[in-house]
C-alpha cells in the first residue's frame, strides 16, 4: 500500500507534528514546546515509554489538540476531567481539562473525532482514597512487552 | 535505609511502573521532591528520566521532610515521609518502614491496585493482591 511507504509515513507524522506543535504555541506558548524528531529522540532517551506512548498516539488520532493533551499528562498536568458524549450514529464528544501542579491555568482540549477515544486507553488509572483517578499516558501492553 | 521492609511488584515494565508510582505519590504529597540514583540534587517530576535498566527515586513528602532526612537520618518524627522506589526491568520494589504509617499502606495499594489495572488490565489481581 503506497501510504505505507517510509517517505510517505514519514511525511505525514512530520505534518502531523508541526500541526502539534502550532496548537501548542497557540495554547500553551509559554511552554515553548516544538515537536521535532530531535526533540523527541532526546526525550527518548530520557524516558523511552513516554515517547513510546506518544508515537502510539500519533497513529491513533489525527488531532492536534489531543495529541497536545498526550504530551502534557505526559509532562506531568494533571487530568482533572474527562466529559464524553456520545449517542449511537449521531455524536460523539470529548472534552479533557488538564490542571498544573504548579497552578498554571487549567488546558482544554476538545474532539469530535471518535478516533481519539483510543487515547483514553493510555490513561494510568488508579483509586485514591476509594476515589477515581486517571493519571499518566502510558503505551498500550503490545508495545510494552516488545521494549 | 531504616531497616524496613521491601515490597517486590512484579511488573512488565520496571521504568513505567516507577514513573505510575511517582505519579501516585504525587496525587498524594503535592508538593514532593525526588532525589534519583543517589544523586544529591532535588528533582521535581518533571526533571526525573526514567531510561536505566535500573533506577532508584527517594520520594520525600516535601522539601523539609528531604533536609530533614539529609540532616538526622531516620528518625521516629520522619516516619511517613520518605518511600523509596527501586526499577528493574521486571520489577519494581517499594521499601517502607517496617510499620508504615496508615496514610503508606493507603499509597502501597493505590499503587499496586492501580499497576495491576493499567498495566496488567487486571481487577481481579488488584482486587486480591
Amino acid at each position: 500500500m503506497d501510504w505505507l511507504k517510509p517517505e510517505k509515513a514519514r511525511s505525514y507524522f512530520a505534518t502531523l507534528l508541526e500541526r502539534v506543535g502550532e496548537r501548542a504555541q497557540q495554547i500553551v506558548p509559554h511552554s515553548n514546546l516544538k515537536f521535532t524528531e530531535e526533540n523527541l529522540l532526546r526525550e527518548y532517551q530520557r524516558s523511552p515509554h513516554k515517547v513510546r506512548a506518544f508515537i502510539q498516539a500519533l497513529t491513533e488520532s489525527d488531532s492536534p489538540d489531543m495529541l497536545l493533551m498526550a504530551w502534557r499528562v505526559l509532562q506531568g498536568m494533571e487530568i482533572e476531567r474527562v466529559e464524553l458524549n456520545y449517542i449511537l450514529s449521531q455524536r460523539f464528544a470529548i472534552r479533557v481539562t488538564l490542571r498544573s501542579p504548579y497552578g498554571d491555568e487549567p488546558e482544554i482540549y476538545t474532539s469530535d473525532d471518535i478516533d481519539d477515544a483510543a487515547l483514553i486507553r493510555h490513561f494510568g488509572i488508579m483509586k485514591m482514597d476509594e476515589k477515581p483517578v486517571f493519571d499518566g499516558f502510558y503505551p498500550s501492553s503490545s508495545a510494552r512487552s516488545g521494549s | 535505609m531504616i531497616g524496613g521492609q521491601d515490597i517486590h511488584l512484579p511488573v512488565r515494565s520496571g521504568p513505567e511502573a516507577l514513573d505510575f508510582a511517582v505519579r501516585a505519590i504525587l496525587r498524594r504529597w503535592k508538593h514532593a521532591v525526588f532525589v534519583a540514583n543517589r544523586r544529591p540534587e532535588m528533582l521535581t517530576y518533571d526533571r526525573l528520566e526514567f531510561h536505566d535498566e535500573h533506577l532508584e527515586v527517594i520520594v520525600y513528602r516535601d522539601h523539609g521532610a528531604c533536609d530533614l532526612w539529609r540532616e538526622k537520618g531516620y528518625d521516629e518524627s520522619l516516619r511517613g515521609t520518605m518511600v523509596y522506589l527501586i526499577s528493574d526491568p521486571e520489577d519494581l520494589t517499594i521499601v517502607v518502614e517496617d510499620e508504615p504509617s496508615a496514610e503508606i499502606k493507603l499509597l502501597l495499594q493505590t499503587i499496586r491496585n492501580g499497576i495491576a489495572v493499567t498495566f496488567e488490565g487486571n481487577h481481579f489481581y488488584a482486587e486480591v493482591a
